[in-house]
């Protein structure tokens, strides 16, 4: 055995080694021409090509950005460089090392580890940029990614392949939705990678950790470009990350790719830009930001079951100023993705958490990405929640108001209460499906406002208790049955006979 | 441009450079003016730019590229 092995590994080696040239290498050499604020211009280098790697005498690595008669225009990835000093180019594209060796680590865009645990194991890489699935490879989007997030997954549902944008002010809770999304996929079989772009490192650090802490670390790859890196590492690293997605999407896994944020890269990219000269549009931005973020989100796709079946549903976060999603980053990424989250700061204030605004969220794959049981009792939800949002504003002005229109503004009070949600609280189908049915079927008609997060958190413990084969049905299958209706509706009674209390007071 | 450089490893003697030197004559018409620097990272074997190229015959180079081709 152990001498077949050894014949293995050396017939291995032979094959690799059979067609190995041992002669002299040539190619093209450049000098440093100058060097400013990250973006060096280099003379030579004439069959250099776009996107090429280049190596400097002292180790530097940078990325070809700009090709001119007489030299080429690169931005600098790391290290420094000197005037003068000499120049190679590698014939190799800017590549990342992929597979399952990398979850669990933090890495930068280029594949270098930043949690010291030493050496990356991967032996297989692919290249940052590359081009998106073809539309024969694609298959529709038509199985739900749940978020734990009851908001989400009832009104704005992501499907698997789908590109949700997370928009909202600083301070809104985006990249704790994203993180809610990432630690729901725990023990789903879904592969994630969280991309931090231009962030502090004690933000990126303390997110780790609670990753860590919750476990969705080891089914997690972070790859982090902090504010301190120069502006062609965050410029990159959204695509490093994409290319890590794309290995598992490729080998048939389902896989969610958070970018955070996208503002935060096209600024890197419009200085990197502005410092190659190229000539600036609105809001300074270059006239191909548009391409810049397109090509990176087309890559996100569900693949047919010929390709394998894998999928990868990107989850970019925009920051916005001001609430304006007029601006020119937000609109472009906007008219990208599939539907966007809009979060609110006057909903976060007002303690509404997630602070998701309805009226301007949107899901563009609508309820093909729902499971059945969700269709079913989340249909005239976010109708409801709209109307009473309109009624609220209205009623705010101390209006007189008529019996319905205060049934209606009371109901909404307590819609809003149940779709509220601390940020390490998920709920998994069966629950999300089993509150709204409760909401719809008048379970909390008793309840005030106050008292409905006691009394969800009572009901589902006496429904877990109590009818764990209804629940475990719901989440396994993904349907309603008139039967499962029925069980429900008669549990809900017996928790209102008399359950709700011993359920409050275990 | 016009910088002609040859990097070669500590064992390089006199002879060597002189050979080195012929078979660049041969190769561009004109015999290069190199300014030679000895270089213990090239393990064997020498570096020349000469023309805006680099012609790499190290040792060390040809160690990365098998490393590279096994691991990959």
């Amino acid at each position: 055995m152990l001498d077949h092995e050894f014949s293995s590994v050396g017939g291995l080696l032979k094959t690799k080694l059979s067609d190995f040239d041992p002669g002299a290498h040539v190619y093209d050499y450049g000098i440093v021409n100058s060097c400013s604020d990250t973006i060096i211009r280099i003379n030579g280098l004439a069959s250099c090509k776009y996107g090429e790697l280049l190596e400097f005498e002292n180790g530097a690595v940078g990325l070809t950005m700009d090709l001119y008669l007489g030299g080429v225009g690169a931005a600098l990835l790391s290290g420094t460089v000197q005037t003068s000093s000499i120049v190679r180019s590698t014939g190799r594209v800017a590549e990342v090392p992929v597979g399952e060796d990398l979850l669990g680590r933090v890495v930068d865009p280029l594949g270098h580890p930043l949690d010291g645990k030493g050496e990356i194991l991967a032996r297989l890489t692919r290249p940052v940029e590359s081009a998106a699935p073809a539309i024969m490879d694609r298959s529709p989007v038509n199985t739900a990614l749940e978020t734990g997030i009851l908001a989400i997954d009832s009104m704005i549902p992501i499907g698997r392949g789908q590109r949700e944008l997370i928009i909202g002010d600083r301070q809104t809770g985006k990249t704790s939705i994203a993180l809610a999304a990432i630690n729901n996929q725990k023990d789903r079989g879904v592969f994630c990678v969280y991309c931090a772009i231009g962030q502090k490192a004690s933000t990126v650090s303390g997110l780790v950790h609670s990753l860590q802490k919750t476990g969705a670390m080891d089914n997690t790859v972070v790859v982090a470009s902090f504010s301190s890196d120069t502006p062609g590492m965050q410029y990159i690293a959204p695509y490093a990350a994409c290319a890590i997605a794309e290995e598992f999407m490729y080998n048939g896994k389902d896989v969610l790719v958070v970018y955070d944020d996208l503002s935060k890269h096209a600024v890197a990219y419009r200085a990197m830009s502005l410092l190659l000269r190229r000539p600036s549009g609105r809001e300074a931005y270059p006239g191909d930001v548009f391409y810049l973020h397109s090509r990176l989100l087309e890559r996100a796709a569900k693949l047919s079951r010929e390709k394998g079946g894998g999928s990868m549903t990107a989850l970019p976060i925009v920051e916005t100023m001001a609430g304006d999603i007029s601006a020119y980053i937000p609109t472009n990424i906007i008219s990208i993705t599939d539907g966007q989250i809009y979060l609110e700061t006057e909903l976060f204030n007002a303690g509404i958490r997630p602070a998701v605004n309805v009226g301007l969220s949107v899901s563009r794959v609508g309820r093909a990405a729902q499971s059945r049981a969700m269709r079913e009792v989340s249909a005239s939800l976010r109708l409801e929640v709209a109307q009473y949002r309109e009624m609220a504003v209205f009623a705010q002005f101390g209006a007189d108001i008529d019996a319905s229109t205060a049934e209606l503004l009371r109901n909404g009070e307590k819609l809003i209460e149940i779709l509220k949600q601390k940020q390490d609280q998920l709920f998994s189908l069966s629950e999300q499906v089993a509150l709204l049915f409760a909401m719809e079927s008048g379970v909390f008609k008793g309840c005030d406002k106050s008292g409905i997060d006691a009394a969800r958190t009572a009901l589902l413990d006496f429904l877990h208790k109590n009818a764990p084969s209804v629940m475990n049905g719901i989440d396994a299958t993904g349907t309603l049955t008139e039967d499962d209706k029925a069980d429900l509706l008669h549990l809900f009674e017996q928790y209102e006979g008399g359950g709700k209390e011993s359920a409050e007071s275990d | 441009m016009k910088r002609s450089l040859l990097l070669v490893a500590p064992s390089f003697d006199e002879r060597s450079i002189s050979l080195v030197r012929d078979e660049f004559e041969a190769l561009t018409g004109s015999a290069p003016d190199f300014d030679v620097i000895k270089d213990e990272k090239l393990v064997g074997g020498f570096i020349a730019i000469v023309e805006g190229k680099v012609y790499d015959a190290s040792f060390s180079s040809r160690l990365s590229a098998i490393r590279r081709r096994m691991t990959e």
